[in-house]
């Protein structure tokens, strides 16, 4: 249908002789809502959430097309952009004709935005690859969408690099939280929601996931939503008196400081034995690099002392 | 002084506290059980989980809940004796959407030094919303009317406002969601101790004003006669009433319908003087508080899943307010079949009228199609260097646009509809809760029955708008659609529906920002074959609507003229209705409930002078469409490269166009 408009509008203009760009019958790669055949690896790529932002910088791409980048450098902080690409506005409806600007070779999409498929397509080939809300552990998904895009991309031997260098990241992270704690300490890991309410994070989670990978033994194994979080007031920490919490920034500041100074927070076990952690901005729906972020800063907060 | 309740109303108020009464002391039978109670309530062991948490958090919950509901019946009692209006309430006088919008901004935006302002800020934004709405409504004819309808429009400009503030800080959308759907969670006593000193102090204020509302109550003139000065006791009691609400609202969230529903059902058993008046609400609105927040205390600690209070709040205060409706006629100026019609203006003859708006579409759609703002504020125009990108984005765009132009079309001849069967010139889909009523079914059978498909949807949405038309005018029947009556159950449904979509988006989990935005009113999900549907549905519904023009004309001239013109009024009306129902459902699915084209098109077509059926039906859709084209084009470009939800846009125009044509007559 999009197709039959576009048409007409260009017999509109009475020019003749246009052509879609040809199929290529190079490799075909799958994807969750079909498939894509390149003749050579793209290497102009457009990205629209941050998980698939990181990783395609982690392979050594610098992506033409990048969403909502000033709350990337928020929220997710590092590895640093490129320096020039194009900004496609809000990830959950990335601007088209900013998008159709970046003249991408790739456009890469989460299933949430599988509605407008169709309408990506017509501007590039496009791909779905969900890294989250796919019944899938994070840190495993992860590692498949790495493998996945690097395979399109032709940067296999990157991606094994990133994996390893996974591998070597947390386990000196955990060799790290281990000496610190002692081999048996918990932790459940939070995010502040407002004065009222936390997430913790599950078993499906980026956190969890990366704290099981460092030998870690994690705190809350209940039930989660496709994020892999619970939602929920205080009183959700109270199985977790005996164990180390941490939350992670940012978080308004009046919200934090209420939620911390509440007796209900500051009378539970972990505060009242001081194994409260702050740990910087780290996005926890993030890519590969978000994950070793995550155990790199967790280590270093728990060398550092508990958050005071 | 003769006038006593009768006994059945000492019993409200007596089943309310006993009910309270019972709640607390289910929270403390584990506690009695092992001898802990007195230790729970006042010096908890602080190694008991159980004990801390009774004396942290369901203590003072219990207690702010009190308060809250207390504080909002009483500052609804004098609100409401205040303008001899039982509909009257801070919260549909706009004090809630001001206090909703300053909290948002000052949550996002405030640093950490600034947190003890809050008050200050959100208390400013109540009462300037409150003034804002008295503005428009004072010095009216009909000002009680006048003030609920600036209310809701009020409500409805800082509720847009706050959205697309929101849409760009997602993160924080958390936060702000919760304290919307107002969740009464407590973390200590810290928040309870703060609230209690200022909400003893003007409650007691109140209460010592006793005789001034009575003398207010009994209406401007005999007031002014007995010497009051009424402007001035008016204005202190109102500041007083707003002062309650905000401080709860800021502190504790949405509480919607407490202060709406308690002192209005009171009154009505009986309560009609101020003192027993305002004793009453202050019981039976804490008590009642109370109740509703234990229910969902329990439904949070079985399901593991947040049952927002002030949602459930309104979900069963809503409907009080549809009996007390239906039970009395309740309001003052007793001239409940007063049309308020618009004035007219005559700017050009009707043909050339409709040409120019025809003409105005059309290049409009061209030069919006063509031209659009760069990141920096430059008008460009779409290069034609590269054939492709250009078809391809004007194909895009025009998809957009259409799908914006179709809906106006919709909403209009919906509103066109609503307006003159319902003898209703401020009615509309939006306003009669249809629109929510579609939002709302597709919402539930999207989160809780998991339907995918947006034909189904359209089809299950299009269902729930026209049940819940057909309810509303069932509720109306006895007052043959009067005015009042039509609007007020539909600001009740609206609320209801709203509030079971606050509590279903809790719930949607991964899917709740998609649904967010559609609420909002995002043409970027739109499909081209969708568009196709509901153009061919409105293009169909349109012409049958304008054949069926001279029927239409009789039935808006009011029942009893077209039933002695030997019209079949009934079924017409319903089959007309269906119509206008199919339509707001349609046009929702693409634009979502928020926009407020389906109200402003019939009005502004009307003020234009196009007063016969045919020419409003065809006057209106030319506006709608011309509305939202420019809503549309705004919201693309406006602050490239986001985009904002067109929904949103139209419902800043309209509302904005409302308040600039009140101010304009007032």
């Amino acid at each position: 249908m999009r197709r039959l408009l576009s048409l007409a509008v260009s017999a509109l203009c009475c020019i003749a002789g246009f052509t879609h760009p040809a199929l290529a019958q190079g490799k075909t790669y799958q994807h969750e809502m079909g498939s894509v055949s390149f003749d050579t690896p793209p290497t102009r790529i457009a990205v629209t959430n941050w998980s698939l932002t990181e990783t395609v910088i982690a392979l050594g791409l610098d992506p033409v097309a990048i969403a909502d980048p000033d709350g990337y450098y928020k929220w997710v902080v590092t590895p640093d952009l490129p320096k020039d690409f194009v900004d496609i506005g809000q990830r959950q409806s990335p601007n088209m004709e900013a998008l159709r600007k970046a003249k991408p070779d790739l456009i890469l999409i989460s299933g949430q935005l599988s509605m407008a498929y169709d309408a990506f397509s017509e501007i590039a080939p496009t791909m779905v690859i969900s890294t989250y809300n796919n019944g899938l552990p994070a840190l495993e998904s992860l590692r498949k969408a790495t493998l996945q895009i690097a395979d399109i991309t032709g940067r296999e031997d990157r991606a094994r690099e990133i994996l390893q260098q996974v591998d070597k990241t947390l386990a000196t992270d955990g060799a790290r939280i281990r000496a610190a704690l002692g081999a048996d300490q918990k932790i459940a890991v939070i995010r502040i929601n407002s004065d009222a309410q936390i997430n913790i994070f599950g078993p499906p989670s980026l956190p969890n996931t990366v704290l099981a990978a460092m030998n870690i033994p994690t705190a809350y194994d209940g039930q989660t939503n496709g994020w892999g979080f619970a939602r929920g007031g205080l009183e959700r920490l109270a199985p977790f008196a005996n164990d180390v919490v941490a939350y992670i920034e940012p978080t308004p500041a009046p919200v934090r400081q209420r939620i911390l100074n509440s007796p209900l927070w500051k009378m539970q076990g972990f505060a009242r034995q001081n194994r409260v952690y702050q740990v910087p901005p780290v996005w926890t729906y993030g890519g590969l690099y978000s994950a070793m972020r995550f155990a790199d800063l967790l280590a270093t907060e728990i060398e550092n002392g508990p958050h005071q | 002084m003769t006038l006593r309740p009768a006994r059945t109303a000492t019993l409200i108020p007596a089943l309310f506290i006993l009910l309270a009464i019972v709640s607390l002391m289910i929270d403390l039978v584990p506690f009695a059980r092992h001898g802990t109670a007195w230790q729970a309530l006042f010096a908890p062991d602080e190694t008991r989980f159980d004990q801390i948490f009774y004396h942290f958090s369901t203590l003072p919950r219990t207690v702010m809940a009190f308060m809250c509901g207390a504080g909002l019946a009483v500052a609804g009692a004098a609100i409401q004796t205040i303008f001899r209006n039982p509909l009257a309430s801070p919260v549909t006088l706009g004090v809630g959407a001001g206090v909703e919008l300053t909290l948002t901004v000052f949550l996002v935006l405030a640093p950490a030094s600034l947190a003890g302002w809050q008050d200050l800020f959100t208390l400013a934004g109540g009462m300037g919303a409150l003034g804002i709405v008295y503005l428009i409504a004072s010095g009216r004819s009909n000002a009680s009317l006048w003030l609920i309808l600036a209310g809701m429009i009020v409500n409805l400009l800082l509720h847009s406002a706050t959205q697309i503030f929101i849409l760009f800080n997602q993160q924080f959308l958390d936060s702000v969601f919760m304290w919307g759907a107002g969740d009464l969670a407590q973390n200590g006593w810290d928040s309870t101790l703060h609230l209690a000193p200022r909400l003893v102090i003007a409650i007691l204020a109140v209460l010592a004003l006793v005789r001034p509302l009575d003398i207010l109550a009994l209406g401007d003139d005999t007031a002014n006669s007995l010497g009051a000065p009424v402007k001035w006791l008016r204005l202190g009691i109102l500041a007083i009433a707003v002062f309650i609400t905000a401080s709860i609202i800021s502190t504790v969230g949405m509480i919607g319908f407490i202060g709406l529903a308690v002192p209005a059902t009171l009154r009505f058993v009986g309560y009609t003087r101020s003192r027993p008046l305002l004793i009453m609400s202050f019981l039976v609105g804490g008590c009642g508080l109370m109740i509703i927040d234990y229910v969902m205390r329990q439904f949070a600690a079985t399901g593991g899943d947040i049952f927002p209070t002030g949602a459930a709040t309104a979900l069963i205060g809503a409907p009080f307010v549809i009996l007390i409706l239906r039970k009395a006629r309740i309001m003052p100026d007793g001239n409940a079949n007063r049309q308020d019609h618009p004035v007219e203006y005559k700017i050009a003859s009707r043909h050339i009228l409709l040409s120019g708006l025809l003409v105005f579409l059309v290049t409009g759609l061209v030069t919006s199609l063509l031209l659009s703002l760069d990141g920096s504020g430059h008008l460009v125009l779409t290069s034609l260097d590269d054939l492709f990108a250009f078809t391809s984005t004007i194909g895009n765009r025009t998809q957009r646009s259409l799908a914006a132009i179709v809906c106006g079309a919709a909403l209009a001849v919906s509103g066109t509809l609503i307006q003159r069967v319902g003898h209703n010139p401020m009615a509309s889909p939006e306003i009669t809760g249809v629109s929510s009523a579609t939002a709302l079914t597709m919402i539930v059978a999207m989160v809780y029955f998991g339907f995918e498909g947006r034909s189904d949807l359209m089809l299950i949405g299009a269902l729930g708008g026209i049940i819940a038309l057909f309810v509303l005018l069932a509720l109306c029947r006895n007052f043959n659609h009067a005015p009042h009556y039509l609007l007020l159950n539909g600001l009740a449904l609206t609320a209801i529906l709203g509030s079971v979509v606050r509590i279903a988006l809790t719930h949607s989990g991964t899917k709740a920002s998609m649904l967010i935005s559609w609420l909002a009113g995002t043409t970027y999900f739109t499909r081209l074959d969708e568009i196709i549907t509901v153009a061919i549905i409105t293009a169909i519904l349109s012409a049958l609507v304008l054949l069926a023009r001279r029927p239409l004309e009789l039935a808006s001239m009011g029942a009893d003229q077209a039933v002695s013109l030997g019209l079949g009024i009934s079924a017409f009306r319903i089959a007309m209705m269906a119509g206008a129902a199919i339509l707001a459902a349609v046009s929702t699915l693409l634009v979502g409930p928020l926009s407020f084209v389906g109200l402003m098109a019939p009005h502004l077509a009307r003020i234009a002078g196009f007063r016969l059926a045919g020419t409003h039906l065809l006057g209106a859709i030319l506006i709608g469409a011309n509305v939202m084209m420019v809503a549309e084009w705004l919201a693309r470009n406006m602050l490239y490269p986001q985009q904002l939800p067109t929904g949103l846009i139209a419902a800043l125009i309209g509302t904005a166009y409302f308040l600039v044509l009140s101010a304009r007559r007032s």
